[in-house]
């Protein structure tokens, strides 16, 4: 397993090179327009490496890191609070054997087993490794996600919110609160340190 | 400079205590007198072959008890279904099924359940938690972990996983990981031979409560060699009685842990209903 992460980090390095990511900025409402929590979306290509990585801030107490790193049909995902430990989740190809690391052990599984109390038991276990805020920050996100009105369905960014959200498996809210998403364009200090927090996790 | 090599190797020793430390001793669940409750010897072969051809295994079943609990209650006494196994090359391995000393408060505290042993290398797989019934409310509450579940510790890896997922990709692979980890191919040729002991016989020393199995050893093969597991139609090696005569166990003491001195357990006498 590591010369998967040796290729991700050789990949990396060749890629940092290049020109600046671009970074697209959302804002999620609710009803009455209030900001709930804000977006950058920073996303870099370059020699047959694709890097992402999504900061949600405003959603949970500390920014919330999503990062993805494809390199073919390899790829390694990033969840964690800025500045913390992540927990990394990478996998050879897609829908092969999924190898999730925290700071402190691995656990490996397939995905078609997601739902089994076996993973859900060893992934929460890693969650909790990694940092104890973790599952509780991706059940915040994915009740954001049912309420979003113009929201699609999951990502390839937000797997490992995917994957912590099988492992807790919260109960269906009954009415999920109303939340929509819409473009951040007036820009301003605030959206400008958004983005910077987004291309240094690009830059990491 | 000899100081620091001396500061190095003790530090090397203190680290290598600390992890031992950090995993409990199979062992360690097994206190109190010990006492013999049931030793028979078989001799293993296809079951189409001759009576007189020779044993593809010979397997000793030996069921101990340990004076855990007070006399009362000495029918549910911690206990060790052993079959102590040795192939014509001189190989040995020890297959256990064992319950060890239960402390009712602590059930979520691990617990030996089964274990292969060979002559350098050890598979354990520890239990946790309870099995009991529970609510729908009460488990859809539940977190994942809640409920029994299971430990593998061994030279090649470690895995936590819940029987109802013995089948699934993940923990087939993990096991798989493992056996080849800890086992050498040799070891691993032998013990998946054992997969295929067909376990129709149903033997066990009582039928009372609790009653020890012949086959519940080779449970232990069956969860470490998930991956290997043979169907019933592929079972086709039997028990027969051991006609030559049972030696002493005092050569399976080390690799099996057995205790010098082996009293038989007493009968348990059932208490009539009517007093």
């Amino acid at each position: 397993m590591k010369e998967i992460f040796l290729l991700f980090f050789l990949h990396s390095v060749a890629s940092r090179a290049q020109e600046p990511p671009r970074v697209t900025l959302e804002r999620i409402v609710d009803g009455r327009g209030n900001r709930v929590c804000d977006v950058a979306k920073a996303e870099l290509k370059a020699e047959g490496v694709r890097r992402t990585a999504w900061v949600v801030r405003g959603l949970v107490r500390s920014d919330l890191v999503l990062a993805l790193e494809t390199v073919g049909p390899a790829s390694l995902h990033e969840i964690g609070f800025a500045g913390r430990p992540v927990l990394r989740l990478a996998t050879r190809v897609p829908g092969g054997r999924v190898t999730a690391t925290s700071p402190a052990s691995e656990f490996r599984y397939f995905d078609v087993d997601l739902q089994r109390k076996t993973v859900r038991c060893n992934l929460s276990r890693l969650a909790d490794e990694t940092d104890v805020d973790l599952l509780a920050a991706a059940e915040e996100y994915g009740l954001l996600k049912q309420g979003l009105e113009n929201g699609s369905a999951y990502v390839p960014e937000e797997l490992p919110v995917v994957a912590l959200l099988a492992a807790k498996k919260p109960l269906p809210h009954p009415s999920p609160p109303y939340r929509k998403s819409v473009p951040w364009t007036e820009g301003g200090p605030e959206a400008d340190e958004l983005a910077a927090a987004a291309r240094a996790v690009i830059a990491r | 400079m000899r100081a620091r090599g001396i500061l190095l190797a003790l530090w090397t020793v203190s680290a290598a205590m600390r992890a031992e430390a950090q995993s409990p001793d199979w062992f360690d669940a097994f206190r109190g007198r010990a006492f013999l409750q049931g030793d028979a010897s078989f001799v293993v072969r296809e079951k189409a072959a001759p009576p007189d051809s020779p044993p593809l295994f010979r397997a000793r079943w030996v069921v101990l008890r340990y004076a855990g609990f007070t006399e009362s209650e000495r029918r549910w006494w911690p206990y060790r279904n052993l079959l102590l196994t040795t192939m014509p090359s001189g190989a040995r391995y020890v297959l256990e099924s064992s319950m060890g000393f239960l402390d009712e408060n602590r059930l979520d505290e691990e617990r030996p359940w089964q274990r292969v042993a060979s002559e350098r290398a050890a598979f354990e797989v520890w239990t946790s938690g309870t099995a009991g019934e529970a609510s729908a409310a009460a488990t859809l509450d539940a977190g994942p972990c809640e409920g029994m579940r299971q430990r593998v510790r061994a030279q090649g890896g470690t895995l936590t996983f819940l029987l109802d997922d013995l089948g699934t990709q993940t923990v087939r692979t993990a096991l798989g990981e493992i056996t080849a980890g800890t086992f050498d191919e040799n070891e691993r040729k032998d013990l998946v031979l054992l997969l295929r002991t067909s376990v129709d016989s149903n033997q066990s020393l009582s039928t009372e409560l609790p009653a020890f199995h012949l086959r519940d050893p080779l449970l232990a093969v069956n969860v470490a060699f998930r991956d290997q597991a043979a169907p019933p139609e592929s079972r086709t090696l039997a028990f027969a009685p051991d006609p030559s005569p049972t030696g002493d166990l005092a050569s399976w003491r080390g690799l099996a842990h057995l205790p010098l001195d082996l009293p038989p357990f007493p009968a348990i006498v059932t208490e009539s209903p009517v007093r």
